[in-house]
């Protein structure tokens, strides 16, 4: 039986489709995994179908049981029997897994009379065969649990289809386990049907009935999984044909001197271990060389540890065990923040409005933000304003920043002119290494190459560059080496001869965990 | 932004820069707003709005003929009630400019007092003047800044929300220092009365003729004057405003957090209990229940209204303290209750708050031509009306 049916559906956010012309059905009793890459339009289509987006209005159509439904609210997807859980829970901390359950749902007297909700709780859950703890607090869980109380709570409220996205990014590979065993009980039951969206293929190959790949907006192609000979399929399907030959401008050769030094290597990371702010081990004994006037790309889906490694290079985060951290032969590993900045170790954070910049402050507080200590900017305990404006004109014209004015908060620059801020603040001190993640992302074409081109600027210079990036693309253009990195650990090192889209792809999701044991 | 009201569409736009006359402007506009509330208030009371603050103006400023006869008896009051409220709140702006909320000024301030005391009553028959008042200002210094130590360091390294330690040491700080009025330091000669011996000459500060005006004053002007330039030019007064505003970003850049908590919570909290010292050795000249007024709260909301500018903190600190003095005339004028005062300060506080939505957004009307949506919807109603009827 035939549960959803969505045709044609667009969803278009300021002018970019996320979604275009996109077709997607379910049916009772399958698992449907929904494959991609960051941003190809997982879970724009899903949110859709969750009542949260609303798709474009004029074209396409969703049917659910045969029947053309308009869901303008996820309240209204909840009636027609579609419930999503998202990758943040919506569970109240402070109540019992049962009240979780029955919040909104029943009278308030069955939600705070404890044995009363637990034991609704408990005969449901037994019916579900998804064995909870009501009585338990929701703080008090692991995430795997409080996935399936999510889980437990659409069912309560009757949701037919499932649509999991991502559940599997924070959960352990036990937990992942458990995960695959409730849903497969689950589609046997009679007209329930599950959406898993992700972009690991090993866990698609193991438990999906079915594969749907999305590229770019737009759905590739649909498949069952037994016509899925091998991961590569997917792959290929995932990152697309193998882009024409790179087309990066000429690059600048390195002088000679850097090379045949001995000094050649500027920075050196041997066995280090870093966790993440779970506290779980997010870097496992990672190895990492990288030259003087070296671009080195490291690819990896979100959430693979390379926040944590460049954090902990960059000394924001403690590094649990190392054998030695060294910058330009000097061992840095017990060096503060500060220290390493004056080393010249520039560190450009994903997360500008979290890390780099001050969005309510000017923009000459966010230029002198790393070296306001410095001689040239700071005479004893003063600031030297003049000396400030004079560095902030400077990085206006060199690096092109286009704003407002100099007085008026950076907040209300552009992202492209706050990551141009940024470049010059990093590269204006003349840096020893670069560490780079996702430098261009979200920016338009003309600042994204301008930004490649400094880069290749400073590399030319003799810097080594360590550019993080989830575009694959990118990395392609811009790296002498691409090293690949997933759960934390380097799955292969490729030399720019050895360069293939669909390698790096497999490399990503390759997991070398063992199995879970049982 | 974009709402409508009937055929008003209305637009909120965000400010490029914000110019200091519309701050101004909506600032005269704030205080004008809260009068009139306060008027009608007064007028609920059963008193007349406009003679009553005539009333709070001449207690507060004196009247014509004190005036010809040089007799700027209530302005020195005024003077006398600024002294400890502007230095608390100068105190507190230092912790407030890194976004860590101090709410401790009162613990602090009578901390600051009770060093002086202590200090007074040992050494004021052996000191001389200047080395008794220099080690009664450090003694009160240290004293306040153990104070403000405290949330600081639990907030460190136990990450305790700073609002409820400073807040409950206030009650620890003053219970503790009247018990000691009440009882150890109680002097022996006093009739009962709670309190210490009244402290030798030595411990006074030189007053302004014969006003009740002490050097104080020029602690305060002194302490403004620093924090200012502190503010604006130092390299730790960036990283106080940096770390209040992002920080992460401060963090990230290598800014250490955790020692510039510590130390902007020894500077804040000995900076209060500084006015503890002027109120000691400038007014009081014993340590007495009822020390603690409310200084240390008050400034709080002058500190905020001031959006921690030392300069503006003088200004507002003024005008609470005419408004207080005035009050305290109201009592006796008008037989109304002294706390109407107390409305007017939070009446100020509310509609600056209120009003600094200006400030930060542009308001644009854009009024429609009637007819074009709202007409034909109303056509379209009526006519599906009409045609049920038929």
């Amino acid at each position: 039986m035939k549960l959803v049916s969505m045709k044609n559906i667009s969803k278009s956010f300021f002018g970019n489709y996320a979604n275009k012309d996109v077709d997607f059905d379910l049916f009772s009793g399958e698992i449907h995994a929904l494959l991609g890459e960051n941003g190809a339009g997982k879970s724009t289509l899903m949110n859709i179908l969750a009542g949260l987006y609303r798709a474009d209005v004029g074209v396409g159509e969703i049917l659910i049981n045969g029947r053309p439904v308009i869901l303008n609210s996820p309240t209204d997807a909840l009636a027609a029997g579609v419930g999503m859980v998202h990758q943040h829970f919506s569970l109240v901390k402070n109540f019992t897994v049962a009240q979780n359950i029955l919040l909104g749902t029943s009278s308030l007297e069955n939600v705070f009379f404890k044995r009363n909700s637990e034991q609704i709780v408990e005969e449901f859950s037994n019916k579900c065969k998804i064995s909870v703890n009501p009585g338990r607090f929701v703080w008090q869980l692991s995430v795997g649990e409080q996935e399936k109380v999510e889980i437990l709570k659409l069912l309560y409220r009757n949701t037919k289809i499932l649509i999991l996205d991502e559940p599997t990014a924070v959960l352990t590979p036990q937990e992942i386990e458990e995960l695959f065993i409730t849903l497969k009980n689950l589609v046997k039951k009679d007209g329930v049907g599950v959406v898993l969206i992700t972009h690991k293929m090993k866990e698609v190959m193991q438990i999906a009935d079915r594969i749907s790949v999305m590229r770019n907006g737009k759905m590739i192609k649909t498949l069952k999984r037994l016509e899925v000979a091998d991961e590569t399929t997917l792959a290929q399907l995932m990152m697309g044909q193998e882009r024409a030959s790179s087309t990066s401008p000429a690059r600048p050769v390195i002088p000679s001197s850097f090379v045949s030094e001995t000094a050649a290597i500027i920075l050196e990371i041997k066995n280090i271990t870093v966790k993440n702010d779970r506290n779980i081990v997010a870097v496992k004994d990672l190895n990492l060389t990288l030259q003087r006037g070296e671009i080195l790309g490291i690819a990896g889906i979100a959430g693979n540890g390379q926040v944590e490694l460049l954090e902990a290079i960059a000394g924001i985060r403690k590094v649990e065990t190392f054998e030695k951290i060294v910058l330009d032969q000097k061992e840095i590993s017990f060096l503060s923040i500060k220290e390493r900045i004056k080393l010249g170790l520039r560190y450009i954070p994903a997360d500008r409005h979290r890390d780099s910049i001050v969005g309510s402050l000017t923009v000459h507080d966010s230029v002198i933000l790393k070296d306001y200590h410095t001689q040239s900017i700071s005479k004893g305990p003063f600031l030297l304003h003049d000396q400030i404006k004079k560095i902030t004109k400077q990085i206006f014209d060199e690096f092109k920043v286009v704003g407002p004015g100099e007085n008026v908060s950076l907040g209300l620059y552009s992202g492209g002119n706050q990551q141009k801020v940024v470049m010059g603040r990093e590269l204006r001190v003349n840096p020893q290494v670069i560490l780079a993640h996702s430098p261009t992302r979200g920016l338009d074409l003309m600042t994204t190459s301008f930004i490649h081109q400094l880069f290749n600027e400073k590399r030319s210079q003799g810097v080594g560059v360590i550019v993080v990036s989830e575009d694959i693309d990118e990395l392609i253009d811009i790296s002498d080496r691409i090293v690949v990195i997933s759960q934390g650990k380097i799955t292969g090192i490729l030399n720019k001869d050895e360069y293939d889209r669909v390698k790096i792809g497999l490399l990503m999701t390759s997991c070398h965990l063992e199995p879970p044991v049982i | 932004m974009n709402y409508r009201i009937l055929n008003i569409d209305i637009n909120f736009e965000k400010r490029n820069e914000q110019k200091a006359i519309t701050s101004i402007l909506v600032t005269l506009f704030a205080i004008f707003c809260s009068l009139i509330f306060a008027a009608i208030i007064i007028y609920f009371s059963g008193a007349a709005p406009l003679n009553t603050m005539l009333a709070m103006f001449e207690g507060a400023f004196g009247n014509f003929s004190q005036w010809k006869d040089l007799d700027f008896y209530n302005l020195s009051e005024v003077i006398v009630k600024t002294v400890p409220l502007t230095i608390c709140a100068l105190g507190i702006s230092v912790a407030y400019k890194m976004r860590f909320w101090n709410i401790g000024a009162e613990g602090q301030f009578v901390a600051g007092a009770l060093a002086s005391s202590l200090i007074a009553l040992q050494f004021d028959s052996t000191l001389g003047k200047i080395p008794l008042l220099t080690l009664m200002f450090v003694a009160s210094f240290a004293f306040g800044a153990i104070v403000g130590f405290i949330p600081a360091i639990l907030k460190i390294f136990r990450g305790v929300n700073e609002v409820v330690v400073s807040l409950m040491l206030n009650y620890i700080v003053i219970l503790f220092t009247e018990y000691l009025a009440f009882g150890p330091l109680r002097d022996p000669k006093g009739f009962g009365f709670p309190g210490t011996r009244e402290f030798a000459e030595n411990s006074f500060l030189p007053t302004f003729g014969t006003t009740r005006m002490d050097y104080g004053i020029f602690i305060m002007i002194l302490l403004a004057i620093i924090l200012w330039i502190v503010f604006k030019y130092s390299k730790w007064g960036y990283e106080l405003k940096i770390l209040g505003e992002n920080p992460r970003a401060g963090f990230c850049s290598g800014m250490n957090v955790s020692k510039n908590i510590l130390w902007a919570m020894i500077i804040s909290g000995g900076i209060s209990a500084l006015a503890g010292f002027t109120e000691i050795a400038g007014s009081s000249h014993r340590l007495q229940k009822g020390l603690a007024v409310g200084n240390g709260y008050s400034a709080i909301i002058v500190a905020w209204i001031s959006r921690l500018n030392p300069f503006k903190i003088l200004l507002w600190s003024f005008l609470f303290s005419v408004i207080i003095v005035g009050g305290d005339q109201l009592q006796i004028t008008s037989k109304l209750p002294k706390a109407i005062a107390l409305v007017i300060q939070g009446a100020i506080l509310l509609f600056i708050l209120a009003g600094d939505f200006f400030v930060t957004y542009k308001v644009r009307l854009n009024f429609l031509k009637l007819g074009s949506n709202l007409g034909a919807n109303l056509k379209s109603n009526l006519g599906s009306k009409l045609g049920g009827v038929e």
